[in-house]
């Protein structure tokens, strides 16, 4: 179905690629050439993806728009998980920082981290640290006639724990007042006397804070915007695609509603020339960089080569260009890469079957052959009771399955008396086996729910005991994850427990 | 990167690993989370521990001992005290500011703020453009008790929050066992590094490789020296006979054992003693000898409990019951695994026992074992019923106070328990209940005052075989 496309490469222009093309011994290039290519190929996991740059420009002009022409935004950037949002984000800040560091200030959030009242506390502790070094002076500078009033209420007040407790003091609405009130600081004092600063607020998981009760949070810091002096961007970052829903009709009123989308790469073009522009080299200039420009090139452009198959294979699967660039990181080591080719992707391809090594299959080739009876046996039982599996019944199969196996083994052999026949370990010893079963996750505990949705129920699971965990440990009720018709494609038929997994 | 010389089977893990690792000090190259997979006894803290010893002081490292963490606010705790150890360490003249407290990081916003703070102030004692990755090893995160679905994230998102002009970035390695937690957070990309299990031949190498252990136990040289008269300096022989050793080990017990190379390394450490024991003069240079004299060794694993206790050896008196509550329990175990409706049948006192179908009446031959089965569940008064027709009337006679006569004298005990009180009884399945012998059906505590409640026995068939013959009762005549 793919088609051989064709790439207008300008970075190689100046290059013979012809004897690039004809050897395929990677050049001896100077070493130093060789760690530039590999730390600007490291640089490029903060790179925005092509297909992204759509998007990246919107969240880039509102931040300009805020720091620059003190503009007041909010935007919600909505997008799946690992899909360049935060990043996006803080390229843009970087960028801005170079040219405008001491014109605003940074607040960062996550509505996982942070609960209503922890992310007020965090607000104050984010807007002091950065005020302290924008400014170069102490917090309590801001209320010195407050502090002069306390002062005189209580003999002796350090101003250490003012600095908290002033911020977080009262209700919201005041201590956003608090805040405005610092952001319009203009002192008598000429020291003081500087530009206004502009308020980046990013909230991670905006969606947590859009909760169904009262999202007075989001509700006054938009408030406060709308009439404040200084310039204000509100940026949220969710997975949640509905998440206008969320918000409280007085929240959504207040809001400018701008929803910036980070989507997944649309078609496959799409997908392969933001892997291409992930990793070309922009703007070569040794030979080093040209020569790996060029083999990128010919190799995407080869429409069976390992890198198109790994593309395909990503964009087939998950479309996910970071994961993509999770596996090109295992060969852009200094042990590695100086011996890497793009046209051998072997490494990577090791990297990427790593991961099935904990899957079904390699675990049950990795247990031992009494393991194996074992779970053959309750695979059995699971089919014979519908599914009502425990040890008792388990180990009454394996040993009807061994006995009826020892007694198709003859005891007399060429006129000796040898005995043949397999050892039948005893139910203690299978005990420790059937552990290291549930140990394995082939078994688990019927209404086992795992990991647990909130922190009460993790707390309740783990110190409360359940009728089912009072069960004594032979008649415990369990469930096999495995089928015996899985078992059996797995079992090589050579094997003597082939036989075993049909009923 | 060179290899480690103590980790063997794991050179390709080593390579990924090194991979998403930040030896250069240059942060923003490396991903700030990576999981590492594997079951039970694959090596993974081993190998990270020794990575890092490897590096040495090149890399900032902690590690976390999941068996030190029993809540997720004290993994918080910990992941705060150990990186204030690790940093005080690299920067001796670091002091600490009057903020910094670890032990007061019991949440996630403070552990943010923590970090910052410890950030910033040791990040003044070093050069402008030094930039320095600070690794927390999270050992088995997915086994920590009171982890909710939440935690795994808000350390994934950790290094987001944290000002991002500090010069040390923080940085995850969690080590995971079960598959199913990594499922659950696949859309965060987050590098994973698998460690499979080892192979059986791998096992097996591995198993020699820790031949010096062995080698230096002190009884085993006494005896070479003493009984054998081998010198201490003749390592051949020693090497022969601790490779003998472990390769008997391997043989007996791969199949038990598994994979899993610590239970492994344990029932050689188990079998060790003895078997330095049987060796002697005519033996300790015959593989064969060694085993034959040996074989009572591999023959049994000696892994259980009972063994390992000294002095009662019973399964049966572990419980310590009394006469009467044994009773009950037999009593309760018959009502879960026979059917109500054969009672009458079963325990009519007009006649005896009878044996066989005539009991029951007709049926067919049940597909299991019914005592394999869970058990069944019954009301109080049943087990008080069958409890009545089963215990036996000779043994009980003694002197009554008047309280209890009076008690017997109860006109709905009168004639039913002719010797005991029913205060006995009920003190007796309190007792039961109490130790979880006795199970409610519904709710783990249920009221045995509350008529509604159903009860079940817990007791697998193995143990109340040893009650009922420590009672001299014949449990087998009733479950045929």
């Amino acid at each position: 179905m793919t088609t051989k496309r064709k790439y207008t490469n300008t970075s190689t222009t100046t290059v013979d690629t012809t004897p690039l093309q004809n050897n395929k011994k990677p050049k001896n290039f100077n070493e130093k050439y060789i760690e530039e290519l590999r730390i600007k190929l490291l640089e490029k996991n903060k790179e925005i993806p092509l297909y992204l740059l759509d998007s990246f420009n919107q969240v880039d002009t509102i931040l300009k728009q805020t720091v620059i022409t003190k503009e007041n935004h909010s935007a919600i950037l909505v997008g799946p998980r690992a899909n360049y949002k935060t990043l996006s984000i803080e390229t843009s800040l970087n960028n801005l920082k170079q040219k405008y560091n001491d014109q605003f200030i940074v607040i960062k959030l996550n509505g996982i981290i942070h609960t209503e009242e922890s992310a007020i506390s965090s607000m104050a502790t984010q807007l002091e640290l950065q005020l302290q070094k924008l400014r170069g002076d102490s917090f309590s500078l801001y209320f010195e006639e407050e502090l002069a009033e306390r002062e005189k209420a209580l003999d002796k007040n350090s101003e250490a724990v003012n600095l908290d407790y002033k911020l977080n003091n009262g209700s919201l609405i005041d201590i956003f007042q608090r805040f405005l009130q610092i952001m319009n600081y203009k002192s008598t004092d000429t020291r003081h006397k500087r530009e206004k600063v502009s308020m980046v607020f990013i909230f991670d998981e905006i969606d947590s804070f859009a909760g169904p009760v009262r999202q007075t949070l989001l509700y006054n810091l938009f408030d406060m915007v709308e009439g404040s002096q200084i310039s204000f961007c509100i940026i949220g970052c969710t997975t949640k695609i509905n998440i206008m829903e969320f918000l409280e009709k007085r929240v959504k009123s207040r809001f400018s509603n701008r929803i910036i989308y980070f989507p997944k790469p649309a078609n496959y073009k799409e997908f392969t020339d933001s892997v291409f522009h992930l990793l070309k080299i922009k703007d070569a200039t040794n030979e080093a960089e040209q020569c790996w420009n060029q083999k990128l090139f010919e190799q995407i452009n080869i429409s069976c080569s390992p890198l198109n198959n790994l593309i395909k294979k990503n964009f087939d699967s998950t479309k996910d260009i970071r994961k993509f660039f999770n596996l090109f990181q295992v060969v852009f080591t200094k042990y590695t890469f100086p011996s890497f080719q793009i046209s051998d992707l072997s490494l990577i391809e090791k990297f990427d079957k790593n991961r099935l090594k904990s899957g079904l299959t390699s675990r049950v080739k990795s247990l031992s052959d009494l393991e194996l009876s074992i779970l053959i046996a309750a695979a059995r039982v699971s089919i014979k009771t519908n599914d009502n599996v425990n040890f008792n019944l388990v180990y009454d199969e394996y040993s009807s399955l061994l006995t009826s196996i020892n007694a198709s083994i003859p005891s007399v052999f060429g006129g000796m008396d040898i005995d043949k026949t397999y050892k039948k370990w005893n139910k203690q010893d299978i005990k420790n086996v059937w552990e290291n079963l549930l140990d394995l996750n082939f078994l688990v505990e019927k209404g086992a729910l795992g990991i647990r949705e909130s922190a009460l129920q993790a707390f309740v699971a783990s110190n409360y005991h359940t009728i089912q965990s009072s069960v004594s440990f032979d008649l415990r009720n369990l469930n096999v994850l495995v089928t015996l018709q899985e078992l059996r494609r797995i079992i090589p038929s050579s094997s003597l427990l082939y036989q075993w997994t049909t009923l | 990167m060179s290899k480690l010389k103590n980790v063997v089977h794991r050179d390709e893990e080593l390579v990924f690993l090194d991979s998403f690792i930040d030896k250069d000090n240059q942060p923003d190259l490396k991903p700030n989370n990576v999981i590492i997979q594997g079951y039970q006894s694959c090596g993974k803290t081993y190998v990270v521990e020794e990575y890092f010893k490897q590096q040495k002081n090149e890399i900032l490292s902690c590690i976390i001992n999941h068996k030190e963490i029993f809540s997720w606010k004290n993994l918080l705790k910990e992941i705060s005290r150990a990186s204030l150890q690790t940093l005080r360490l690299k920067f001796s003249n670091y002091k600490v500011s009057n903020i910094i407290d670890p032990s007061g990081t019991e949440h996630f916003y403070l552990l943010v703020r923590f970090f910052s703070q410890l950030f910033s102030d040791c990040g003044q004692q070093i050069d402008e453009a030094a930039r320095y990755s600070f690794y927390v090893v999270i050992d088995k995160i997915d086994q920590l008790p009171e982890i909710d679905v939440n935690t795994f994230p808000k350390l994934i998102k950790l290094h987001e929050i944290l000002p991002s002009n500090l010069k040390f970035k923080l940085k995850f390695i969690y080590t995971v066992e079960n598959v199913s937690f990594i499922d659950k957070y696949a859309s965060y990309d987050i590098p994973t590094i698998v460690f499979p299990r080892y192979t059986a031949d791998e096992c097996l190498q591995i198993l020699l490789s820790k031949k010096c252990l062995f080698k230096a136990s002190s009884q085993f040289n006494e005896k070479l020296v003493d009984e054998i008269g081998i010198k201490d300096t003749v390592p051949r022989v020693k090497n022969q006979i601790v490779e003998a050793f472990l390769h008997f080990v391997y043989e007996a017990f791969y199949l038990y054992t598994g994979s899993n190379l610590q239970d492994l390394l344990d029932m050689a450490f188990l079998k060790w003693p003895q078997f330095v024991q049987i060796l002697n003069n005519d033996n300790y240079a015959n593989e064969v000898d060694m085993y034959k004299q040996s074989i009572d060794l591999w023959k049994n694993t000696q892994d259980y409990l009972e063994e390992n206790i000294p002095g009662n050896n019973k399964l049966e008196s572990q419980y310590d019951l009394s006469d009467l509550s044994k009773y009950l329990l037999v009593a309760s175990y018959l009502c879960s695994y026979l059917q109500p409706k054969y009672d009458s049948k079963v325990f009519a006192k007009k006649s005896a026992l009878r044996q066989g179908r005539v009991s029951y009446g007709r049926r067919a031959k049940f597909d299991f074992n019914p005592r394999h089965l869970s058990p069944g569940i019954f009301p109080l008064e049943r087990l008080l019923a069958i409890f009545q027709a089963i215990y036996p009337y000779s043994d009980r006679d003694r002197n009554y106070t008047d309280e209890e006569k009076d008690d017997i004298n109860n006109k709905h005990f009168s004639g039913l328990i002719p010797n005991t009180s029913n205060v006995e009884v009920y003190e007796a399945i309190g007792e039961l209940i109490s130790s979880k012998l006795l199970l409610p059906s519904k709710f783990l505590h249920a009221s045995p005052l509350n008529s509604n409640t159903k009860w079940k026995v817990n007791v697998p068939w193995e143990i109340i075989l040893e009650i009922s013959s420590s009672l001299h009762f014949d449990i087998t005549e009733y479950l045929q």
